[in-house]
């Protein structure tokens, strides 16, 4: 049977939340487009990640509410959780997502070709799938398969005791205890839930400190707030070796030179993630990898012309939204819009949904000190904060690192009440170039925990300049 | 009704300029865009236009009182009491040197009238905002609140003591942002400058992207739009020449350089790559002149260095050489990276990849950020001797002239060789002329005797 071809101006390899905005802003552009994907549309971010786990935490929260009722003057009886339900209540918001996802690029009336895709020559796709082999010609290729758990040999999951984020997210049944290995946002978001809803959680870091990207003040609030709900933290410290046994492993722990023994009922391997540059026929082209990323400049192009790649296959952050906006300066350049900014990567939020929330933006302390940067860093505790006493939730902070010399705002670091929220309005300054004043200028209403970040910005830059002359 | 005629701003750069001639004398009679007065500015002469049909009433600054600022008062037209105000000219793309000046209505001293009845160019609004401020602030200078910037631009300006006028616009909405200021001022942001040696880290070299992208970006930007019915000679800027402007002015107007040169006899050379040659290698001057170059550096490591705002000398341990490649606006300098390692074939046929690449355009930014050294050669245009300027933060940059016959003295006799110059620009603050010579007179050991580059 001769190959069948057709042809777009532009054909997305994966259909995530870099791959699916990517075709979705090329047809809002008049493109020709389509879409190229061999599993769940939505991809990690809808079926495995971001969505689900906020469904999962969700459920925590509730349960933890229902548990402390009686502070709030609320009478609930002996609240329980059915974790059946909760796992397919994920399962359901996360198949919505799916959904939503076909709908528009169904409305956009994308092609979405189902199967695997190779690179095959310049402006070439090879797609093998269900249906057969076919070819896609396209001027412009834009690779975005994301990314999978990285896991250490040996670690593999096994669908039974030892798991990746994807056995975690509905195991058949609650688990009394769990081994988390790494203390990353995955590592810490399932943590938090299976903590929460009575687990025994151990957490085992090889860096000193827990969420190690972000600003040491909060590592350190984090981690008495997860020892504070009952958690164990091993932080220096790395699984040398496991032993399954009928129900349960065993997992010899390296901790800063001394050896333990753990023994729990599951293992969840979060050490990170690995990108999806397999079987893309990168092989033969000009096409640069560092450390399992594919190399892009600040457009999005490959040493291949004509072939771009996006979100997590470009490596950290591993994150969707980074992921989407890389799709729409990728396609907008694509597109010929005279005014594309490249993803400025201090102006990217990252959150982490545990209990309590963390949220952050651009340089912490230490690095923006690194970077030599003269630094007044700002901080208001939420104890103060009338609205977070009101919602029963006032532990945590915010804390904001401003340049001394001209204002700028480098870096906000969140922890506390829906601080995943209240980070947008750092972004929106970031991306303003505001200072101090503009923000301190800004009326915050009361009461609120967003006031938390002008108090925050007022701890440092209380009074406005005089003039000389006073 | 008065119209007050004020000296207008003819391009991003001005701040002042004079008045040659009147054509017309006080009392006379003008017709509205009748040239009036020939003004002239650091870069042209242009004729101004009456903005409006009136008499000439008044003189203000006679012609050859020398220079006023932007905005100064120049003359005053009176217009018939029941005419209208006068409607502004057409409106014209912001970088388009105009004969008309910006007019305001005598008897009514409002921003918002003189904003409401300005035409749709930008440059024209902010001209007829000035005037009304040059009323009330005398002598006249460009309100900075009229330009839009971001906040921190605003502030990082004033504490540089740039004016916003004078800055390229990239930020969204045509304001100026924080890389415009940092661009003026000749640096990226530190974060940048401390990554940009850690070029194998895909982090540092997406991080220091950013900073080119709108500091010193490589890839000629959309081109400002001309009125082609201006007769004057400016020429719209790409984001490559205007770049380049800001770069090596502020490069040459804040480093130190210190030239050195020397003339390097090269016959030998030419007869090892006539052999090379005539077994197939194609190896150009050139090439010889790097792998010299990353040879001596290796020897004369204190070269190899960069001057950083704040942290002072960075010595390098790698030697990346940039070469400079002719853009047909511009110019771009991929790097060889850890050039040292190569031989005289893989420069070749790396210089050449890149110099094809970077003439269309397909630079990865890696490619052509975070150079030790930069080598410029315009030999080949027959050039005897180059003094080029330094491309910061790198403290050298080595001139490369025509390999030429000249007479040389062999033995005490006047025989006839072949010599080419090499000139070296290098920062004072980061080396002195006697290390700048030792490097000098390596690389011309190393040319004159090429055997001992193959060590």
């Amino acid at each position: 049977m001769a190959d069948k071809q057709v042809r777009h101006d532009v054909v997305v390899i994966g259909a995530g939340p870099g791959g699916y905005v990517a075709a979705l802003r090329a047809a809002e552009h008049g493109l020709s487009v389509g879409i190229i994907e061999r599993d769940r549309l939505g991809g990690v971010c809808a079926n495995q990640g971001c969505i689900p786990t906020k469904a999962l935490l969700r459920s925590a929260e509730v349960f933890a509410l229902a548990r402390n009722a009686a502070e709030f003057g609320v009478i609930v009886d002996n609240p329980r959780f059915d974790f059946a339900a909760v796992t397919e209540r994920a399962r359901k918001t996360a198949a919505r997502m799916v959904k939503g996802v076909e709908s528009l690029l169904r409305s956009a009336r994308i092609p979405i070709y189902r199967g695997s895709a190779r690179l095959a020559g310049r402006g070439r796709v090879a797609l093998s799938g269900a249906d057969g082999a076919m070819t896609i010609l396209a001027q412009h290729i834009v690779l975005a398969t994301g990314a999978r758990p990285r896991v250490p040999a040996g670690f593999e999951g096994d669908g039974r005791l030892v798991w990746a984020y994807p056995e975690a997210l509905a195991p058949a049944a609650m688990p009394k205890s769990i081994l988390v290995m790494g203390a990353g946002a995955i590592g810490v978001e399932f943590a938090s839930f299976y903590r929460t809803l009575g687990a025994d959680v151990t957490i085992v870091e090889m860096l000193p400190r827990v969420l190690p990207s972000e600003d040491a003040d909060i590592s350190e609030a984090m981690r008495r707030a997860l020892e504070k709900q009952g958690m164990r933290i091993l932080t220096h410290a790395t699984v040398t070796a496991l032993r399954k046994d009928e129900s349960s492993v065993t997992a010899t722990v390296d901790v800063a030179g001394r050896t333990e023994t753990i023994t729990t009922q599951r293992i969840l391997v979060a050490t990170g993630i690995a990108a999806n540059v397999e079987d893309l026929g990168l092989e033969g082209t000009s096409i640069k990898l560092d450390g399992g990323h594919i190399v892009v400049d600040e457009w999005l192009r490959t040493g291949e012309r004509g072939v771009y790649a996006i979100g997590d296959l470009t490596g950290a952050p591993w994150l969707a939204h980074k992921a989407s906006r890389e799709a729409v300066v990728c396609i907008d350049r694509i597109a010929g819009v005279e005014d594309v900014r490249p993803l400025d990567r201090h102006a990217t939020p990252a959150c982490t949904y545990a209990t309590p929330q963390v949220a952050s933006i651009g340089l912490s302390e230490e690095a923006a000190v690194a970077a030599g940067r003269s630094v007044r860093c700002g901080r208001s505790n939420f104890v103060g904060n009338g609205k977070a006493r009101a919602l029963g939730d006032a532990e945590g902070f915010v804390k904001t690192v401003f340049d001394a010399d001209t204002g700028e705002l480098l870096g906000a670091h969140l922890i506390g009440p829906e601080v995943t929220e209240l980070i947008a309005t750092f972004a929106l300054a970031r991306t303003l170039e505001a200072t101090d004043a503009e923000i301190l200028a800004t009326v915050f209403a009361h009461p609120t925990l967003s006031e938390a970040l002008h108090e925050a910005v007022e701890s440092v830059f209380a009074l406005p300049a005089r003039s000389a002359q006073g | 009704m008065r119209i007050e005629i004020v000296m207008p701003r003819l391009s991003d750069s001005m701040s002042e300029g004079s008045v040659t001639a009147w054509f017309k004398n006080q009392g006379d009679e003008v017709v509205e865009g009748e040239a009036i007065a020939e003004l002239e500015t650091e870069k042209s002469t242009v004729d101004l236009a009456a903005p409006s049909t009136g008499v000439l009433a008044r003189i203000v600054i006679a012609a050859g009182s020398g220079a006023v600022a932007v905005g100064t008062l120049l003359a005053e037209i009176e217009t018939e009491l029941e005419t209208e105000r006068p409607a502004s000219k057409p409106s014209r793309p912001a970088m388009v040197p105009s004969a008309d000046c910006s007019t305001r209505d005598g008897r009514t001293v409002r921003p918002a009238a003189a904003l409401g009845k300005s035409s749709t160019s930008r440059r024209a609004r902010v001209d007829e905002a000035n005037l009304v401020v040059a009323k009330t602030t005398a002598p006249a200078t460009v309100d900075e609140k009229t330009i839009a910037a971001t906040p921190l631009a605003r502030r990082m300006a004033a504490q540089a003591g740039l004016s916003l006028a004078d800055l390229t616009r990239s930020g969204i909405g045509g304001k100026v942002c924080k890389a415009d200021v940092e661009a003026a001022l000749g640096r990226s942001t530190p974060l940048s400058v401390v990554s940009s040696r850690n070029a194998s880290s895909v982090l540092a070299s997406r991080g220091m992207a950013a900073a080119r992208a709108t500091g010193t970006g490589m890839r000629p930007a959309a081109p400002i739009p001309i009125d082609s019915a201006a007769a004057s000679a400016a020429v719209p800027m790409s984001r490559m020449r205007r770049t380049i402007a800001e770069r090596m002015a502020r490069s040459k107007a804040t480093i130190p350089h210190f030239y050195l040169s020397v003339g390097c006899r090269v016959d030998r050379l030419l007869d090892v790559r006539a052999r090379l040659k005539d077994d197939g290698l194609s190896i150009s001057l050139n090439d010889f002149v790097v792998r010299a170059a990353a040879i001596a550096l290796v020897r004369v490591p204190d070269a190899n260095a960069s001057w950083v705002e704040g942290a002072g000398i960075v010595r390098h341990a790698e030697i990346d050489i940039a070469v400079a490649v002719a853009l047909d606006d511009g110019l771009v300098t991929p790097v060889l990276r850890s050039v040292d390692a190569m031989g005289l074939s893989t420069i070749g046929a790396t210089v050449r990849d890149l110099a094809a690449r970077a003439k269309e355009g397909e630079l990865a930014p890696h490619e052509y950020d975070g150079a030790t050294f930069t080598i410029s050669n315009l030999g080949m245009h027959g050039v005897g001797e180059m003094f080029a300027i330094i491309n910061p933060p790198q403290a050298c940059i080595l001139g490369v002239g025509a390999a030429a016959a000249a007479p040389v003295v062999e033995e005490g006799k006047v025989v006839a060789g072949t010599v080419m110059t090499l000139s070296l620009s290098a920062d004072h603050r980061v080396l002195d002329g006697t290390t700048g010579a030792r490097l000098l007179a390596e690389i011309r050991r190393l040319l004159e005797e090429p055997a001992l580059m193959l060590v």
